[in-house]
């Protein structure tokens, strides 16, 4: 029996061994691929596939041709398989398999069955830069403007102008119609951005911005895509607001905009009152001229706020009574032709107080000071209509612009300065302007063809004054200006690296002044007449090389014909002049994604009628200019830049850094008198100068994403070295601003508080050595904003604006706003109670200084102010 | 419903056509980048690829070409394909950047590839954010395929299943017997070209819709990519499309805000192929 037990338990591990043979089951295969020629093939997919064929287990081969798989022991019957394109396949059953061995495989055309199931489609619009508006959105967000002004690359001016990458944006649609002719802000701060559904960029060079690297200076165009319930149906909201101020004088604002957008008109309806301080002058506006529309010499004369402007919002010390009406139409006529009908009325009258003192260095150690005390009282009328035609068919564009504008202003003015005077300006002024662009093109030839005429009038352009009951000014000024410039194009295809082209250009500008001494007719008078043919050709080569450099070189040369007259003494000043320009520049980006700019290039102008206007014209009781120097203005400038930016978004650094520098040598210089009775005059003198400036900008930002935060440094440097002309003598005078930013951004809880906060400390110096003048200012500025959303629908906030200004001889002035919000959404109603100056601060007080003279001011300001209003969106 | 989308291709059409004709820029030559040569393709498989936001209940389509060659392989948008062909046979001289434009209209392409490179076994990824266009590189990833019994035909070639697990998703895919280890995006791995591959919510779905033999040139445009890793990029791309004002708040590319407003908590399109 022991004997038995003995072979049993001798027995067990063999049992055990078949046992575990059984549970892990696999079976190792491995082995080496070759070719024929005995060389090893990498890449080899090797499958055992059990009896129905099926795959069971698969390698590839290494790169030594090797391969080791293992596949479930339980799988009998089966074959191992071996495959690659370009070579016969090799199939061993298991059975027959040997391990470690080598396999051959023998060459074999690969063919491809080839199949398609669809062909993908072309599709009849394509990806602009497409911004979904509910991404950009937050709660606190009332029209569209407030939507773009967040989306990457845009920025909005307080005038509501769009620069989309530095350039001002040159086309605004709705729907892909252009209703507005570039009176943009009307439509960015009226529409909702409930009713918008995306905001589609379209850069000018390319949908795509695959080919941003290729040029600086792109325009591009903005279309709002409306949702499809905001069309067919008419948009817009009315507004209503009611509030007090400290002096307990009544506020109100009311407001009516509406849009009606169907497939083939589309109509922009809009009417608006307020007294709360919001001028509606710069709404109809054009944004997208190219700066401003040409009016004559004589309606630039006199300013409208002569006595100072404060660089603060109007809304903090303008007493106003603005009203406006706006109608916009625009409809399909034909296939490809639209047609668009605009008009304008706007009304603005508004008052203010300020103090001014200013210190004029007239000589060594000698200052004469004129203080006033000024009510000015503006009152600004302007009416607008235009016309568009536009014709888009197949390979041409064709467009034409006619619109018509009236500008009226009568403005008065309350000075005391120990005698009181009264000042009033009254101007009349019309312009016509006929815009036509016609673009063609022919295979790889491209034509362009550009006309554009303005015709302006000033028919009345009056400046009276009296002190003490005595008329001391009366003078009136009128003149006539007609415009027309053509511009050709045509360029070439050199090959894929460059293209040449020339830009041809004809400029005819005819004007006429007179200014009448009412008080002397026969005293300081002006009558000057003439025109002047500007002919401009520029060649131009860019080149791309393969590195990714990419050149430009233009020639721009310019040919001036001027024919003036003065018509007091008949005397005639023709002038004939050639000028070769240049401009050079490089863009590169180097390895490390630092994008470097260079540029160099010299640039020349000639004056206009200006030069021949010279006896004084009166700007205000006490001030007059001549215009110019009784010979052409002529002036020429080199400048030499340099730009590095550097961007890495997933790390959130954002940094850049410019140098610049220009010399300009010109033939006349600035002067300044003052007559023994404070009398000021500005005049021209011919006296070959030169101007150095220098200019260096570095900005660098980091997001540290943990905290949502973001941290911004900027600090930047001008030196100004130019000459003046004082009691008749010329000096030369140095000026150096210097100044720094910081800013933190912060959002680190989820809406419940929001923050923003900017300081700024800037410092000036100027010195005129033989004066013995040495002087500096300096200022520092803290904007804090806090916000918070503690419920969804609710909205407060609060904003601090705080200055500290050296206003001269170390006195510092320090002003202090602060402005409270809240704001509460229900449906399709807004309420808001807003707070604004809740310190009650009465005075605003800068200093600034303009060649070697020191300028004070001090501004009234809107006292504190509660307005209650209620908006309603349709 | 028919005559409003028609209404609408129109008024995109007249904006489109305003958009390119505009200004003097329409009419300058397109200065395309240096391409640089990767490989030679033997075959090329486009892919339809369905992506669906379930936050935002919304379906994307596009077409992606997986262009195999011997050392490298490359997958991207064949939008891109397609204009790189029309302009070697229609604008061999160079075409102007509103012909480009024209072209980009009708070919929706989109940026973003990967690159196999099949002999190193590691990958690149580029891919767009923002205003900037990144690239990583990570080995092949190790995908654990589970083979599976059933089998589907796809464009014309009966295809096996297997599935798998991967960086936060299941995946579903379907191979044939042409014996190539490639597939689309970094998907791979498997003893036949995948030619369908999806996830089990079917909000990633590549299904092959054409398989042809070819000849052309691989390559990539010579850009400033800006190195990362592929967790910045994931997370960043993530953060761009789920809060994009958030985004560039505080940088210089974005106006400040005047008044801190919150940011808000809306989000683009976005549903991100790997999870983790």
């Amino acid at each position: 029996m022991k004997r038995y037990l003995l072979i049993l338990f001798c027995l067990i591990p063999f049992f055990a061994a078949g046992q575990s043979a059984a549970t892990t089951g696999t079976v190792v295969l491995s082995g080496t691929v070759k070719e024929r020629s005995g060389e090893q093939m990498p890449g080899v997919i090797v499958t055992v596939k059990n009896g129905d064929g099926k795959n069971v287990a698969y390698t590839s081969t290494n790169s030594a041709g090797a391969f080791s798989l293992s596949y479930p022991e339980s799988l009998t019957e089966g074959t191992v398989n071996f495959s690659c394109i370009g070579y016969g396949g090799l199939i061993i059953p298991l059975g027959k398999f040997k391990n470690n061995s080598d396999h051959i495989l023998t060459e074999e055309a690969f063919t491809l069955k080839e199949v398609t199931v669809k062909v993908p489609p072309i599709s009849a619009r394509g990806d602009t830069l497409t911004y979904d508006v509910n991404s950009f959105r937050n709660a606190s967000d009332r029209s569209i403007e407030d939507i773009i002004k967040k989306l990457p690359g845009i920025r909005v001016a307080d005038d509501g102008r769009i620069y989309y990458n530095g350039e001002s944006i040159n086309k605004f649609y709705i729907e892909g119609l252009d209703l507005l002719s570039g009176r943009y802000a009307l439509a960015t701060r009226n529409i909702s951005p409930e009713d918008v559904v995306s905001v589609n960029i379209y850069e000018n060079h390319q949908p795509k911005k695959v080919l941003r690297d290729i040029k600086f200076s792109d325009k591009a165009a903005l279309n709002l895509k409306l949702k499809k319930k905001s069309m067919l149906r008419p948009i817009g909201y009315v507004k209503g607001a009611a509030g007090i101020d400290a002096d307990r004088n009544t506020l109100w604002l009311g407001e009516l905009f509406g849009m009606l957008i169907s497939s083939r008109t589309q109509l922009l309806l809009s009417a608006k009152g307020n007294n709360t301080g919001d001028l509606y002058g710069s709404e109809t506006k054009s944004l997208t001229d190219g700066g401003n529309s040409e009016r004559t010499t004589a309606s630039g004369i006199y300013s409208d706020t002569p006595f100072g402007s404060a660089p603060i919002s109007s809304t903090r010390y303008y007493d106003n009574q603005s009203a406006s009406a706006s109608a916009n139409a625009l409809t399909h006529i034909g296939k490809n032709s639209t047609l668009n009908f605009v008009a304008d009325y706007t009304d603005d009258s508004f008052e203010y107080s300020n103090g001014r003192s200013v210190t004029y260095a007239t000589g060594e150690g000698e200052n004469v000071e004129i203080s006033e005390a000024t009510v000015s009282e503006p009152h600004l009328r302007e009416a607008k209509f235009g016309l568009n035609l536009e014709n888009n068919a197949d390979g041409k564009y064709i467009s034409d612009k006619l619109s018509f504008t009236g500008h009226f202003t009568s403005n008065g003015y309350s000075i005391n300065d120990g005698i009181t005077t009264g000042q009033a300006v009254k101007t009349r002024d019309y312009n016509v302007s006929n815009k036509f662009e016609g673009i063609f093109r022919v295979s790889r030839h491209v034509f362009e063809i550009k006309s554009d005429t303005r015709v302006g009038t000033t028919p009345l352009s009056r400046l009276t004054a009296t002190a003490d009951g005595r008329d001391i000014v009366s003078q009136n000024v009128t003149g006539r200006h007609i415009r027309n410039h053509e511009d050709f194009g045509h360029s070439w295809i050199l090959n894929s690296r460059s293209h040449i082209g020339v830009n041809t250009a004809f400029d005819f500008e005819y004007d006429t002044f007179k200014s009448t001494d009412l008080m002397q007719p026969q005293g300081k008078s002006n009558d000057v007449s003439g025109y002047k043919i500007t002919t401009d050709i520029e060649p131009y080569y860019q080149y791309k090389s393969a590195g990714g450099v990419l050149l430009n070189i233009s020639i721009p040369m310019t040919l001036d014909n001027l024919r003036y007259v003065n018509r007091l003494d008949d005397a005639r000043y023709p002038t004939d002049r050639f000028n070769v320009k240049f401009k050079a520049s490089v863009n590169y980006t180097t390895p490390f994604n630092l994008k470097t700019a260079l540029s160099v290039g010299r640039n020349s102008r000639l004056g206009d009628i200006a030069d021949y206007i010279v006896n004084p014209v009166f700007v205000t009781f006490r001030q007059s200019n001549v215009l110019g120097s009784g010979s052409l203005n002529e002036r020429s400038s080199l400048y030499a830049r340099c730009n590095l930016s550097h961007r890495n978004a997933i790390e959130g650094i954002f940094s850049s850094a410019l140098l610049m520098f220009m010399r300009t040598t010109s033939n006349r210089l600035g002067s300044l008198d003052i007559s023994a009775d404070d009398d000021i005059t500005t005049s021209y003198r011919s006296v070959d100068n030169s101007t150095d400036l220098f200019n260096g900008n570095a900005a660098v930002s980091k997001k540290i994403f943990s905290c949502n935060t973001s941290f911004s440094l900027e600090a930047n440097c001008e030196l100004l070295s130019k000459n003046l002309i004082r009691s008749d003598r010329t000096v030369g005078m140095k000026m150096g601003t210097y100044g720094c930013r910081i800013g933190i951004n912060s959002n680190p809880w989820h809406n419940y508080l929001i923050m923003d906060l900017d300081v700024r400390y800037t410092y000036s110096t100027q010195k005129i050595e033989s004066f013995g003048i040495s002087g500096h200012t300096n200022q520092t500025t803290l904007q804090l904003s806090l916000a918070s959303h503690p419920l969804k629908d609710l909205e407060i906030s609060t904003k601090g604006y705080f200055n500290r200004n050296n206003v001269g001889n170390d006195i510092y002035k320090s002003s202090l706003f602060v402005d409270a919000n809240i704001r509460y959404s229900l449906k399709s109603f807004d309420l808001e109670l807003s707070a604004r100056n809740l310190t009650n601060s009465h005075h605003y007080s800068y200093s600034y200084i303009k060649d070697s003279d020191i300028y004070r001011y001090s501004f009234s300001l809107r006292p504190l102010e509660l307005l209650l209003s209620l908006r309603y969106s349709f | 419903m028919r005559k409003i989308h028609y209404i609408i291709f129109t008024l995109i059409g007249i904006c489109a056509h305003s958009q390119i004709f505009e200004g003097e820029y329409g009419n300058r030559p397109a200065q395309m980048p240096e391409k640089l040569p990767l490989d030679t393709s033997y075959i090329e498989c486009i892919y339809s690829y369905n992506v669906y936001d379930p936050v935002i209940d919304e379906n994307e389509e596009s077409y992606q070409i997986l262009e195999i060659g011997k050392n490298k392989s490359k997958f991207a948008s064949y939008g891109y394909y397609r204009i790189d062909s029309i302009i070697r046979n229609d604008y061999p001289n160079s075409l102007t950047l509103a012909q480009y434009g024209n072209l980009s209209i009708a070919n929706k392409p989109k940026p973003g590839s990967v690159i196999k490179d099949l002999n190193s076994g590691s990958l690149e990824s580029i891919g767009r954010i923002f205003m900037d266009t990144y690239i990583y590189e990570e080995p092949f990833p190790q995908m654990q395929w589970k083979l599976g019994e059933e089998t589907q035909e796809i464009c014309g070639y009966r295809c096996n299943k297997a599935t798998m697990t991967f960086r936060g998703r299941n995946w579903t895919a379907w191979y044939c017997d042409i014996p190539i280890n490639n597939g689309p995006w970094k998907f791979g791995n498997l003893p036949g070209l995948i030619l369908k591959v999806e996830d089990d919510n079917r909000e990633h779905v590549f299904n092959a819709v054409s398989i042809r033999n070819s000849n052309n040139l691989i390559f990539l445009y010579k850009r400033n990519y800006v190195k990362t890793t592929r967790e910045k990029f994931d997370k960043a791309l993530s953060d761009y499309k789920l809060n994009p004002g958030n985004f560039v708040a505080g940088s210089p590319v974005l106006l400040k805000n005047k008044n801190g407003k919150p940011i808000p908590n809306n989000r683009m399109f976005f549903n991100p192929i790997e999870k983790e």
